[in-house]
Protein backbone atom coordinates (compact mmCIF):
# COMPACT_ATOMS: atom_id res chain seq x y z
CA UNK A 1 0.00 0.00 0.00
CA UNK A 2 1.03 3.57 -0.78
CA UNK A 3 -0.22 5.49 2.35
CA UNK A 4 -1.48 4.61 5.59
CA UNK A 5 -5.16 2.89 5.91
CA UNK A 6 -7.84 3.19 8.78
CA UNK A 7 -11.02 1.28 8.82
CA UNK A 8 -13.04 3.38 10.81
CA UNK A 9 -14.96 0.52 13.42
CA UNK A 10 -17.88 1.48 14.78
CA UNK A 11 -19.15 -1.54 16.66
CA UNK A 12 -16.53 -3.84 17.95
CA UNK A 13 -15.35 -7.31 15.59
CA UNK A 14 -16.86 -10.50 16.44
CA UNK A 15 -15.02 -13.23 17.77
CA UNK A 16 -13.47 -14.03 14.42
CA UNK A 17 -10.03 -12.98 14.52
CA UNK A 18 -9.38 -10.00 12.10
CA UNK A 19 -6.39 -10.16 9.18
CA UNK A 20 -6.91 -6.56 7.68
CA UNK A 21 -3.65 -7.16 5.84
CA UNK A 22 -2.65 -3.45 5.39
CA UNK A 23 -5.49 -1.61 6.35
CA UNK A 24 -5.10 -0.66 10.61
CA UNK A 25 -8.32 -1.07 12.38
CA UNK A 26 -9.29 2.30 13.83
CA UNK A 27 -12.01 2.02 16.57
CA UNK A 28 -14.32 4.43 16.65
CA UNK A 29 -14.55 5.70 20.66
CA UNK A 30 -15.95 9.16 22.74
CA UNK A 31 -13.60 7.81 25.65
CA UNK A 32 -16.33 6.81 28.01
CA UNK A 33 -15.45 4.39 30.69
CA UNK A 34 -18.26 2.19 29.42
CA UNK A 35 -16.52 1.97 25.45
CA UNK A 36 -13.00 2.21 26.91
CA UNK A 37 -13.71 -0.69 29.19
CA UNK A 38 -15.55 -3.21 26.08
CA UNK A 39 -12.65 -2.14 23.44
CA UNK A 40 -10.14 -2.72 25.98
CA UNK A 41 -11.56 -6.58 26.90
CA UNK A 42 -12.06 -7.24 22.96
CA UNK A 43 -8.30 -5.90 22.06
CA UNK A 44 -6.87 -8.11 24.99
CA UNK A 45 -8.76 -11.35 23.80
CA UNK A 46 -7.36 -13.71 21.58
CA UNK A 47 -9.58 -11.97 18.94
CA UNK A 48 -7.49 -8.87 19.32
CA UNK A 49 -4.22 -10.10 17.58
CA UNK A 50 -4.93 -7.79 14.99
CA UNK A 51 -2.78 -3.96 14.58
CA UNK A 52 -5.25 -1.18 15.65
CA UNK A 53 -5.47 2.06 16.89
CA UNK A 54 -8.25 4.57 18.39
CA UNK A 55 -10.13 7.40 16.79
CA UNK A 56 -11.84 10.09 18.94
CA UNK A 57 -14.63 11.40 18.17
CA UNK A 58 -17.89 13.28 20.19
CA UNK A 59 -15.81 13.38 23.80
CA UNK A 60 -17.80 15.32 26.17
CA UNK A 61 -14.06 16.19 27.62
CA UNK A 62 -11.67 14.87 25.01
CA UNK A 63 -8.42 15.09 28.27
CA UNK A 64 -10.55 13.36 30.47
CA UNK A 65 -11.25 10.72 28.00
CA UNK A 66 -7.50 10.46 26.73
CA UNK A 67 -6.22 9.46 30.55
CA UNK A 68 -9.06 6.67 30.25
CA UNK A 69 -7.85 5.57 27.08
CA UNK A 70 -3.89 5.20 27.99
CA UNK A 71 -3.85 1.69 28.55
CA UNK A 72 -4.70 1.12 24.72
CA UNK A 73 -1.24 2.99 24.08
CA UNK A 74 0.83 0.08 25.44
CA UNK A 75 -1.13 -2.93 23.99
CA UNK A 76 1.49 -4.81 22.23
CA UNK A 77 -0.86 -4.42 18.84
CA UNK A 78 -1.35 -0.75 19.13
CA UNK A 79 -0.03 0.82 15.70
CA UNK A 80 2.66 2.75 15.54
CA UNK A 81 4.35 4.88 12.76
CA UNK A 82 6.97 4.42 10.97
CA UNK A 83 9.03 6.24 14.24
CA UNK A 84 7.70 3.94 16.25
CA UNK A 85 5.27 6.61 17.90
CA UNK A 86 1.61 5.18 18.72
CA UNK A 87 -1.10 6.95 16.48
CA UNK A 88 -3.55 8.67 17.38
CA UNK A 89 -6.81 9.97 15.75
CA UNK A 90 -8.21 12.80 17.45
CA UNK A 91 -11.51 14.61 16.70
CA UNK A 92 -11.23 17.67 18.66
CA UNK A 93 -8.65 20.33 17.18
CA UNK A 94 -8.90 22.46 20.44
CA UNK A 95 -7.52 19.49 22.57
CA UNK A 96 -4.78 18.47 20.48
CA UNK A 97 -1.59 20.35 22.91
CA UNK A 98 -3.38 19.07 26.56
CA UNK A 99 -3.26 15.18 24.81
CA UNK A 100 -0.18 15.81 23.04
CA UNK A 101 1.02 16.62 26.69
CA UNK A 102 -0.55 13.74 28.48
CA UNK A 103 1.12 11.42 26.05
CA UNK A 104 4.46 12.91 25.98
CA UNK A 105 4.28 12.27 30.44
CA UNK A 106 4.11 8.45 29.84
CA UNK A 107 6.74 8.43 27.42
CA UNK A 108 5.19 7.33 24.70
CA UNK A 109 6.19 10.52 21.96
CA UNK A 110 2.43 9.59 20.11
CA UNK A 111 1.59 11.05 17.31
CA UNK A 112 -1.23 12.91 17.67
CA UNK A 113 -3.62 13.49 13.77
CA UNK A 114 -6.41 15.38 13.59
CA UNK A 115 -8.96 14.49 11.49
CA UNK A 116 -12.09 16.47 10.25
CA UNK A 117 -12.26 20.06 9.01
CA UNK A 118 -9.03 21.35 10.98
CA UNK A 119 -7.65 17.88 10.42
CA UNK A 120 -3.81 17.25 9.28
CA UNK A 121 -3.32 15.35 5.90
CA UNK A 122 -6.15 12.95 6.46
CA UNK A 123 -8.59 12.09 3.76
CA UNK A 124 -11.96 9.68 3.62
CA UNK A 125 -12.63 7.56 1.58
CA UNK A 126 -16.36 6.39 1.33
CA UNK A 127 -17.97 2.95 0.38
CA UNK A 128 -21.24 4.78 0.16
CA UNK A 129 -19.14 6.67 -3.39
CA UNK A 130 -19.79 5.28 -6.69
CA UNK A 131 -16.15 4.46 -7.04
CA UNK A 132 -13.62 5.03 -4.20
CA UNK A 133 -11.21 2.79 -6.23
CA UNK A 134 -11.32 5.26 -8.84
CA UNK A 135 -11.41 8.64 -6.20
CA UNK A 136 -7.91 7.10 -4.67
CA UNK A 137 -6.41 6.12 -8.22
CA UNK A 138 -6.86 9.84 -9.23
CA UNK A 139 -5.78 11.37 -6.47
CA UNK A 140 -1.90 9.40 -7.05
CA UNK A 141 -1.59 10.87 -10.19
CA UNK A 142 -3.05 14.53 -9.02
CA UNK A 143 -1.62 14.96 -5.44
CA UNK A 144 0.01 11.83 -4.11
CA UNK A 145 2.04 12.17 -0.79
CA UNK A 146 3.37 9.24 0.99
CA UNK A 147 2.75 11.49 4.27
CA UNK A 148 -1.29 11.75 3.77
CA UNK A 149 -3.89 9.00 5.59
CA UNK A 150 -6.74 7.75 4.43
CA UNK A 151 -9.43 7.16 6.81
CA UNK A 152 -11.77 4.47 5.20
CA UNK A 153 -15.69 4.97 5.87
CA UNK A 154 -18.03 1.88 5.52
CA UNK A 155 -18.01 -1.53 3.69
CA UNK A 156 -15.82 -3.62 5.55
CA UNK A 157 -12.21 -4.18 5.84
CA UNK A 158 -11.97 -6.81 3.09
CA UNK A 159 -14.22 -4.71 0.77
CA UNK A 160 -11.58 -1.98 1.54
CA UNK A 161 -8.58 -4.37 0.51
CA UNK A 162 -10.30 -5.57 -2.67
CA UNK A 163 -10.69 -1.89 -3.78
CA UNK A 164 -7.11 -0.54 -2.70
CA UNK A 165 -5.74 -3.50 -4.71
CA UNK A 166 -7.97 -2.53 -7.84
CA UNK A 167 -6.65 0.86 -7.74
CA UNK A 168 -2.61 -0.38 -7.09
CA UNK A 169 -2.83 -2.63 -9.97
CA UNK A 170 -4.38 0.09 -12.29
CA UNK A 171 -1.33 2.31 -11.04
CA UNK A 172 0.95 -0.46 -11.79
CA UNK A 173 -0.05 -1.17 -15.14
CA UNK A 174 -0.51 2.37 -16.39
CA UNK A 175 2.29 4.59 -14.56
CA UNK A 176 4.68 1.85 -13.73
CA UNK A 177 7.60 4.27 -13.21
CA UNK A 178 5.22 6.39 -10.31
CA UNK A 179 4.08 2.88 -8.62
CA UNK A 180 7.79 1.67 -8.56
CA UNK A 181 9.28 5.13 -7.38
CA UNK A 182 6.70 5.14 -4.47
CA UNK A 183 6.67 1.45 -3.15
CA UNK A 184 10.65 2.56 -3.26
CA UNK A 185 10.07 5.58 -1.68
CA UNK A 186 7.79 4.38 1.28
CA UNK A 187 10.59 0.99 1.99
CA UNK A 188 13.43 3.59 2.03
CA UNK A 189 11.14 5.42 4.58
CA UNK A 190 10.58 2.53 6.79
CA UNK A 191 14.33 1.44 6.66
CA UNK A 192 15.30 5.20 8.00
CA UNK A 193 13.26 5.05 10.60
CA UNK A 194 14.27 1.76 11.41
CA UNK A 195 17.96 2.85 11.43
CA UNK A 196 16.88 5.65 13.30
CA UNK A 197 15.38 3.90 16.14
CA UNK A 198 18.67 1.62 16.43
CA UNK A 199 20.50 4.63 16.62
CA UNK A 200 18.67 6.00 19.55
CA UNK A 201 18.37 2.70 21.10
CA UNK A 202 22.62 2.35 21.24
CA UNK A 203 23.00 6.00 22.52
CA UNK A 204 20.98 4.79 24.98
CA UNK A 205 22.72 1.72 25.72
CA UNK A 206 26.17 3.79 25.79
CA UNK A 207 24.72 6.26 28.27
CA UNK A 208 23.64 3.42 30.62
CA UNK A 209 27.55 1.44 30.18
CA UNK A 210 29.22 4.88 31.08
CA UNK A 211 27.19 5.17 33.94
CA UNK A 212 27.54 2.23 35.55
CA UNK A 213 31.28 2.36 34.82
CA UNK A 214 31.60 5.48 36.32
CA UNK A 215 29.73 4.23 38.84
CA UNK A 216 31.64 1.20 39.72
CA UNK A 217 34.84 3.17 39.90
CA UNK A 218 33.61 4.73 42.95
CA UNK A 219 32.30 1.86 44.81
CA UNK A 220 34.26 -1.23 44.91
CA UNK A 221 31.82 -3.87 45.69
CA UNK A 222 34.32 -6.79 45.72
CA UNK A 223 36.46 -4.35 48.10
CA UNK A 224 33.09 -4.02 49.84
CA UNK A 225 32.55 -7.64 50.74
CA UNK A 226 36.44 -8.58 51.37
CA UNK A 227 36.44 -5.93 54.14
CA UNK A 228 33.14 -7.58 55.16
CA UNK A 229 34.60 -11.06 55.77
CA UNK A 230 37.48 -10.23 57.02
CA UNK A 231 35.85 -7.92 59.87
CA UNK A 232 32.90 -10.33 60.47
CA UNK A 233 35.43 -14.13 60.09
CA UNK A 234 39.03 -13.30 59.62
CA UNK A 235 39.19 -11.08 62.32
CA UNK A 236 37.65 -13.33 65.35
CA UNK A 237 40.39 -14.33 67.30
CA UNK A 238 41.99 -18.36 67.06
CA UNK A 239 40.29 -19.77 70.43
CA UNK A 240 37.22 -18.12 69.46
CA UNK A 241 37.33 -20.38 66.10
CA UNK A 242 38.96 -23.56 67.99
CA UNK A 243 36.03 -23.47 70.40
CA UNK A 244 33.65 -23.61 67.29
CA UNK A 245 35.14 -26.57 66.24
CA UNK A 246 34.94 -28.58 69.37
CA UNK A 247 31.23 -27.64 69.12
CA UNK A 248 31.00 -29.43 65.72
CA UNK A 249 32.27 -32.20 67.06
CA UNK A 250 29.94 -32.32 70.07
CA UNK A 251 27.29 -31.64 67.67
CA UNK A 252 27.99 -34.77 65.39
CA UNK A 253 29.25 -32.63 62.39
CA UNK A 254 32.93 -33.42 62.59
CA UNK A 255 34.99 -36.12 63.76
CA UNK A 256 37.23 -35.82 66.90
CA UNK A 257 40.39 -37.25 64.95
CA UNK A 258 40.14 -34.15 62.71
CA UNK A 259 40.60 -31.97 65.20
CA UNK A 260 44.60 -33.07 65.62
CA UNK A 261 44.78 -35.23 62.36
CA UNK A 262 45.16 -33.03 59.08
CA UNK A 263 45.26 -35.57 56.69
CA UNK A 264 41.64 -37.33 57.70
CA UNK A 265 38.61 -36.33 56.58
CA UNK A 266 36.96 -33.01 58.17
CA UNK A 267 33.15 -32.89 58.39
CA UNK A 268 30.93 -36.08 58.11
CA UNK A 269 28.22 -36.22 54.77
CA UNK B 1 10.80 -15.91 33.72
CA UNK B 2 8.23 -17.25 31.43
CA UNK B 3 9.33 -20.47 31.80
CA UNK B 4 9.35 -20.61 35.55
CA UNK B 5 5.62 -19.70 35.51
CA UNK B 6 4.79 -22.34 33.20
CA UNK B 7 6.52 -25.00 35.63
CA UNK B 8 4.37 -24.45 38.11
CA UNK B 9 1.35 -25.56 35.59
CA UNK B 10 -1.31 -23.73 36.90
CA UNK B 11 -4.08 -21.37 35.52
CA UNK B 12 -3.11 -18.25 36.39
CA UNK B 13 -2.59 -15.04 34.27
CA UNK B 14 0.97 -13.83 33.46
CA UNK B 15 0.92 -9.96 32.83
CA UNK B 16 4.03 -9.49 30.99
CA UNK B 17 5.90 -6.04 30.22
CA UNK B 18 8.72 -5.12 28.07
CA UNK B 19 10.08 -2.37 26.26
CA UNK B 20 9.77 -1.38 22.93
CA UNK B 21 13.15 -1.76 21.49
CA UNK B 22 13.06 -5.32 22.00
CA UNK B 23 10.22 -6.29 19.39
CA UNK B 24 11.97 -4.22 16.69
CA UNK B 25 10.98 -6.10 13.54
CA UNK B 26 8.03 -8.08 15.17
CA UNK B 27 5.80 -7.69 18.40
CA UNK B 28 4.31 -10.56 20.49
CA UNK B 29 1.55 -11.83 19.55
CA UNK B 30 -1.07 -12.31 22.60
CA UNK B 31 -1.05 -16.13 23.63
CA UNK B 32 -4.02 -17.71 26.03
CA UNK B 33 -3.44 -16.59 29.88
CA UNK B 34 -1.08 -13.72 28.77
CA UNK B 35 -1.51 -10.26 28.63
CA UNK B 36 1.16 -8.18 27.23
CA UNK B 37 2.26 -4.33 27.50
CA UNK B 38 5.13 -2.86 25.58
CA UNK B 39 6.32 -0.07 27.91
CA UNK B 40 9.27 2.69 26.98
CA UNK B 41 11.36 3.05 29.83
CA UNK B 42 10.12 5.30 32.50
CA UNK B 43 10.69 4.37 36.03
CA UNK B 44 12.30 1.45 34.98
CA UNK B 45 10.76 -2.21 36.82
CA UNK B 46 8.30 0.44 38.83
CA UNK B 47 6.91 2.28 35.60
CA UNK B 48 5.81 -1.05 34.06
CA UNK B 49 4.83 -2.77 36.91
CA UNK B 50 2.68 0.52 37.39
CA UNK B 51 0.90 -0.22 34.05
CA UNK B 52 0.33 -4.02 34.77
CA UNK B 53 -1.49 -2.78 37.84
CA UNK B 54 -3.56 -0.76 36.11
CA UNK B 55 -4.35 -3.66 33.61
CA UNK B 56 -4.59 -5.78 36.03
CA UNK B 57 -6.71 -4.17 38.00
CA UNK B 58 -9.52 -3.15 34.90
CA UNK B 59 -9.55 -6.55 33.14
CA UNK B 60 -9.42 -8.46 36.61
CA UNK B 61 -10.47 -6.70 39.77
CA UNK B 62 -11.42 -9.60 41.52
CA UNK B 63 -8.38 -11.22 41.64
CA UNK B 64 -7.18 -12.69 44.66
CA UNK B 65 -3.29 -11.70 44.65
CA UNK B 66 -0.67 -10.58 42.11
CA UNK B 67 2.72 -11.76 42.20
CA UNK B 68 5.55 -8.79 41.21
CA UNK B 69 8.62 -9.87 39.33
CA UNK B 70 11.08 -8.32 37.06
CA UNK B 71 13.90 -9.32 35.16
CA UNK B 72 16.88 -8.05 37.73
CA UNK B 73 19.60 -7.05 36.75
CA UNK B 74 21.12 -4.73 38.93
CA UNK B 75 24.38 -4.21 36.80
CA UNK B 76 25.77 -1.97 39.16
CA UNK B 77 26.57 -4.67 42.01
CA UNK B 78 28.38 -8.06 41.20
CA UNK B 79 25.69 -9.92 43.03
CA UNK B 80 22.86 -8.95 40.82
CA UNK B 81 22.37 -13.06 39.38
CA UNK B 82 22.57 -14.01 42.64
CA UNK B 83 20.28 -11.42 44.49
CA UNK B 84 17.68 -12.26 41.54
CA UNK B 85 17.57 -16.25 42.12
CA UNK B 86 16.71 -15.25 45.95
CA UNK B 87 14.01 -12.98 44.69
CA UNK B 88 12.37 -15.53 42.36
CA UNK B 89 12.16 -18.04 44.89
CA UNK B 90 9.07 -17.39 45.95
CA UNK B 91 7.27 -17.84 42.23
CA UNK B 92 8.91 -21.52 42.42
CA UNK B 93 7.56 -24.51 42.80
CA UNK B 94 8.51 -25.05 47.23
CA UNK B 95 7.14 -21.93 47.94
CA UNK B 96 4.23 -21.10 45.53
CA UNK B 97 1.72 -22.92 47.22
CA UNK B 98 3.25 -22.13 50.61
CA UNK B 99 2.87 -18.42 50.28
CA UNK B 100 -0.88 -19.11 48.65
CA UNK B 101 -2.00 -21.16 51.52
CA UNK B 102 -0.19 -18.65 54.69
CA UNK B 103 -2.49 -16.16 52.54
CA UNK B 104 -5.49 -17.99 52.65
CA UNK B 105 -5.17 -18.19 56.59
CA UNK B 106 -3.91 -15.20 57.38
CA UNK B 107 -6.14 -12.74 56.77
CA UNK B 108 -4.01 -9.92 58.10
CA UNK B 109 -0.88 -10.90 55.67
CA UNK B 110 -0.44 -8.16 53.24
CA UNK B 111 2.73 -9.08 51.62
CA UNK B 112 4.84 -11.63 51.07
CA UNK B 113 8.39 -11.68 50.28
CA UNK B 114 11.99 -13.68 50.00
CA UNK B 115 13.85 -14.30 52.79
CA UNK B 116 16.23 -11.47 53.93
CA UNK B 117 14.80 -8.76 51.41
CA UNK B 118 12.82 -6.65 54.36
CA UNK B 119 14.60 -3.71 54.90
CA UNK B 120 13.85 -0.57 57.35
CA UNK B 121 15.78 2.39 56.57
CA UNK B 122 13.12 4.76 58.81
CA UNK B 123 15.65 6.38 61.47
CA UNK B 124 12.39 8.71 62.79
CA UNK B 125 11.41 11.71 63.10
CA UNK B 126 10.74 11.83 59.32
CA UNK B 127 14.07 10.64 58.48
CA UNK B 128 15.78 7.69 56.46
CA UNK B 129 18.63 6.16 55.79
CA UNK B 130 18.56 6.85 52.42
CA UNK B 131 19.50 9.69 49.60
CA UNK B 132 15.54 9.03 48.98
CA UNK B 133 15.14 10.83 52.46
CA UNK B 134 13.55 14.13 51.62
CA UNK B 135 11.46 12.63 49.05
CA UNK B 136 9.90 9.83 51.18
CA UNK B 137 9.07 11.91 53.87
CA UNK B 138 7.01 14.48 51.85
CA UNK B 139 5.31 11.16 50.31
CA UNK B 140 4.55 10.15 53.73
CA UNK B 141 2.76 13.21 54.55
CA UNK B 142 1.17 13.45 50.57
CA UNK B 143 -0.88 10.02 51.00
CA UNK B 144 -1.23 10.36 54.85
CA UNK B 145 1.04 7.36 55.73
CA UNK B 146 1.37 6.85 59.18
CA UNK B 147 5.48 6.39 60.26
CA UNK B 148 4.13 3.17 61.90
CA UNK B 149 5.84 0.50 60.43
CA UNK B 150 8.13 1.59 57.50
CA UNK B 151 10.05 -1.25 56.21
CA UNK B 152 10.26 -2.74 52.61
CA UNK B 153 10.75 -5.27 50.52
CA UNK B 154 13.66 -4.33 48.65
CA UNK B 155 13.70 -5.59 44.79
CA UNK B 156 9.81 -4.77 44.68
CA UNK B 157 9.83 -8.78 43.76
CA UNK B 158 6.43 -9.79 46.09
CA UNK B 159 3.22 -11.42 46.63
CA UNK B 160 0.48 -8.82 47.38
CA UNK B 161 -2.96 -9.14 48.11
CA UNK B 162 -4.87 -7.19 45.41
CA UNK B 163 -7.31 -5.75 47.58
CA UNK B 164 -4.46 -3.64 48.78
CA UNK B 165 -3.62 -2.62 45.24
CA UNK B 166 -7.24 -1.78 44.79
CA UNK B 167 -8.19 0.64 47.49
CA UNK B 168 -4.69 2.73 47.10
CA UNK B 169 -4.98 3.06 42.92
CA UNK B 170 -8.62 3.59 42.98
CA UNK B 171 -7.88 6.90 44.21
CA UNK B 172 -4.53 7.53 42.68
CA UNK B 173 -4.01 6.51 39.07
CA UNK B 174 -1.41 4.41 38.31
CA UNK B 175 -0.71 5.78 35.08
CA UNK B 176 -0.74 9.54 36.65
CA UNK B 177 1.69 8.34 38.89
CA UNK B 178 4.22 6.75 36.35
CA UNK B 179 4.17 10.14 35.18
CA UNK B 180 6.34 11.66 37.32
CA UNK B 181 8.89 8.56 37.47
CA UNK B 182 12.14 9.89 35.90
CA UNK B 183 13.12 8.27 32.51
CA UNK B 184 16.20 6.09 31.75
CA UNK B 185 17.99 3.88 33.87
CA UNK B 186 17.72 5.95 36.87
CA UNK B 187 20.05 5.01 40.26
CA UNK B 188 19.69 6.51 44.00
CA UNK B 189 23.21 6.29 45.06
CA UNK B 190 23.96 9.84 45.38
CA UNK B 191 20.44 11.91 45.05
CA UNK B 192 16.72 10.57 45.96
CA UNK B 193 14.77 9.30 42.87
CA UNK B 194 10.63 9.50 42.59
CA UNK B 195 10.96 5.42 41.23
CA UNK B 196 12.80 4.51 44.48
CA UNK B 197 10.25 6.15 46.26
CA UNK B 198 7.68 4.16 45.01
CA UNK B 199 9.96 1.13 45.47
CA UNK B 200 9.05 1.39 49.11
CA UNK B 201 5.60 3.27 48.67
CA UNK B 202 4.26 -0.08 46.88
CA UNK B 203 4.86 -2.03 50.34
CA UNK B 204 4.14 0.93 52.35
CA UNK B 205 0.16 1.10 50.80
CA UNK B 206 0.11 -2.57 52.82
CA UNK B 207 1.78 -1.41 56.34
CA UNK B 208 -0.20 1.82 55.97
CA UNK B 209 -3.19 -0.45 55.76
CA UNK B 210 -3.11 -2.55 58.95
CA UNK B 211 -0.99 -5.18 56.53
CA UNK B 212 1.87 -7.82 57.54
CA UNK B 213 4.73 -8.70 55.52
CA UNK B 214 6.38 -11.95 55.99
CA UNK B 215 9.16 -13.20 54.72
CA UNK B 216 9.62 -16.81 53.03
Amino acid sequence: MLNRFYFLQKDLPGREPVKPDGITIAHLTDGSAESASAVLEHQYSMAGNYPFCLMLRDAHDPVAAVRRLLLFFFHPCYETTEKGKPLFLCGSPGAKVHIQKLLDAQGLGAEVILTGDAGDSVATLNANDPDPADDYYRYCLARYSPEDIFLLSGGGPGWWQGQLARAESRLAGAHDRFYRLASERLAAGRLAAKRDNEVRRLSEELQIMNQLLELSSKHDEVDHILRFYRNEYEILPLWYKRFGHVIKVIQGKRSLRSLFDKSVKKYKD
Amino acid sequence: MREKIEALNRPDILFLCSLPEKFSDKLPSQKTGEKFVIVPNSGKDIGGKLVLIQLLLTLYPDTPYAILLHDKRSYQKHSGRWEREGLFRIAGPELFPVIEKTFERDRQLGIACSKGYIRNEYLGNGRFDTPNSNLLHGMLQKYGFSDGDLRFVAGTMFWIRTSILRNFFTAESPLAIRATLETGNVLDHERGTVTHCWERMLSWMATASGYKIREF
